[in-house]
């Protein structure tokens, strides 16, 4: 066989990888046919595609496993456990609106912002007798929080034997910093609460987490913590179920 | 309630997640620093799948979060290395030992020898199939560096696997080096 034209590395790159039109793709056929040195270059490329193709089929897998179904597990307020690997949020984010009931979303932000926030002594007062509550918790002073703790872990004994009682914390801006793992003293603590307590679940705010990350503070969250696309759509979601809502 | 469109964006999230995985590993070749990019990676596209007008331009817009996010991840760590200059070395590994294929483990040997940038247009075309015209938009670089890179990226993988010693199979996981 005889040579017939100079085909650049660029362009046999190019013809592997799809990117010629017809006429180039004709031509190079062509002489791929009629030149055995331009046929062994093409086929050296394509086995190196190939090899490339491969080498990642089989790479290990993340730890999280995850399904739509973990959404429906979400929304009936179930706990599962969630690893760092937060794309599971995502996927939460884009699918929880379905079982969102229609409690308005701008009046949960609105409830949240205006809501004057109680100290932790007052919070059994303020639940009085409801059953179900949706603690806002949107900032962490390292300082007062065991004492947070204390009063959260008297309310949930003093309701140990109530099976419809439950409490849900939903953690947004600078809250979600009491369950970051990498700087939060009390994240042995919750994490030891959340474990120890069934009715009580602890959620943070998707977006907050984002806003955190993007100004250089990114939080590690425990593990058995849930994820909301948002405190708003999270605080909504409760309201619509009639829960009764307050903020520390 | 999800309207048609929101459902299709979310199955190709859904479905994008291992592949955003398996991108970041081919890239760091490390299963924390894959996580955690792939992990802002998604935050970020939750944060702003709304903007996503066309449902098929979802994976490249994917795909140029993670790379931002993995290249934000590496200055971020090392901030005194440019990450175009950056090439990861061998390292024996647990992973590279439960390797079946030492052809395979010898490849990615070799895909990790690569600079960062020739390793990243190589792995996004050949992995992930995408066309030149995608990879320049996913990382902001011209058409003509793309084929360049690429092109590059090839010469030195078949030249690697040419001359690779036969010690260097199974040692594929990888330490940042300047």
């Amino acid at each position: 066989m005889t040579k017939l034209t100079q085909h650049s590395d660029e362009h046999i790159n190019a013809y592997i990888d799809g990117e010629l039109d017809n006429d180039e793709r004709a031509r190079l056929l062509f002489d791929e046919q009629h030149d055995s040195e331009l046929a062994q270059r093409i086929s050296d490329t394509r086995a190196l595609k190939e090899k490339v193709q491969l080498s990642y089929a089989d790479i290990p897998k993340p730890d999280t496993e995850q399904t739509s179904f973990c959404c429906t597990t979400v929304a009936n307020s179930q706990r599962f456990l969630i690893s760092s690997a937060a794309a599971l949020a995502i996927l939460i984010a884009i699918i929880s609106p379905i079982f969102m009931s229609s409690y308005d979303i701008n009046a949960a932000k609105l409830l949240i912002k205006n809501t004057q926030a109680i100290t932790p002594d007052k919070i059994n007062a303020a639940i009085g007798n409801n059953h179900k509550v949706v603690i806002n918790l949107s900032l962490y002073q390292p300082e007062n929080f065991d004492s947070t703790i204390d009063y959260i872990e008297a309310l949930l004994q003093e309701h140990s034997t109530d099976k419809s009682f439950a409490v849900e914390v939903v953690a947004n801006k600078n809250g979600l910093k009491a369950l970051d793992t990498k700087t939060s003293i009390h994240a042995e603590r919750i994490s030891l609460l959340a474990t120890r307590y069934n009715n009580l679940d602890i959620v943070a705010c998707a977006k907050s987490m984002a806003n955190l990350a993007d100004s250089g503070n990114p939080i590690k969250l425990m593990k058995d913590i849930l994820v909301s696309p948002s405190a708003a759509e999270q605080v909504a979601k409760r309201m619509s179920d009639g829960w009764m809502f307050i903020k520390l | 309630m999800l309207t048609a469109r929101q459902r299709k964006l979310c199955k190709r999230l859904e479905a994008g997640r291992n592949r955003l995985y398996r991108m970041a590993y081919a890239w760091s070749h490390n299963n924390d620093i894959t996580e955690e990019v792939v992990q802002e990676t998604m935050i970020k596209a939750l944060n702003s799948v709304d903007k996503v007008n066309n449902i098929k331009a979802l994976d490249g817009w994917l795909f140029r979060i993670l790379s931002n996010c993995f290249i934000d991840y590496c200055r971020k760590q090392r901030e005194e290395i440019d990450i175009d200059d950056t090439v990861l070395i061998d390292r024996d590994t647990p992973e590279s030992l439960h390797s079946q294929d030492e052809m395979l483990a010898a490849v990615r040997y070799a895909i990790a020898s690569l600079p960062f940038k020739h390793r990243q247009v190589l792995t996004l075309i050949d992995i992930e199939n995408f066309t030149y015209a995608e990879v320049a938009e996913i990382i902001d670089v011209p058409l003509g560096t793309i084929m360049s890179r690429l092109n590059r990226a090839r010469q030195s993988l078949k030249q690697i696997l040419d001359e690779r010693p036969a010690e260097f199979e199974n040692k594929t996981t990888l330490k940042i080096v300047q």
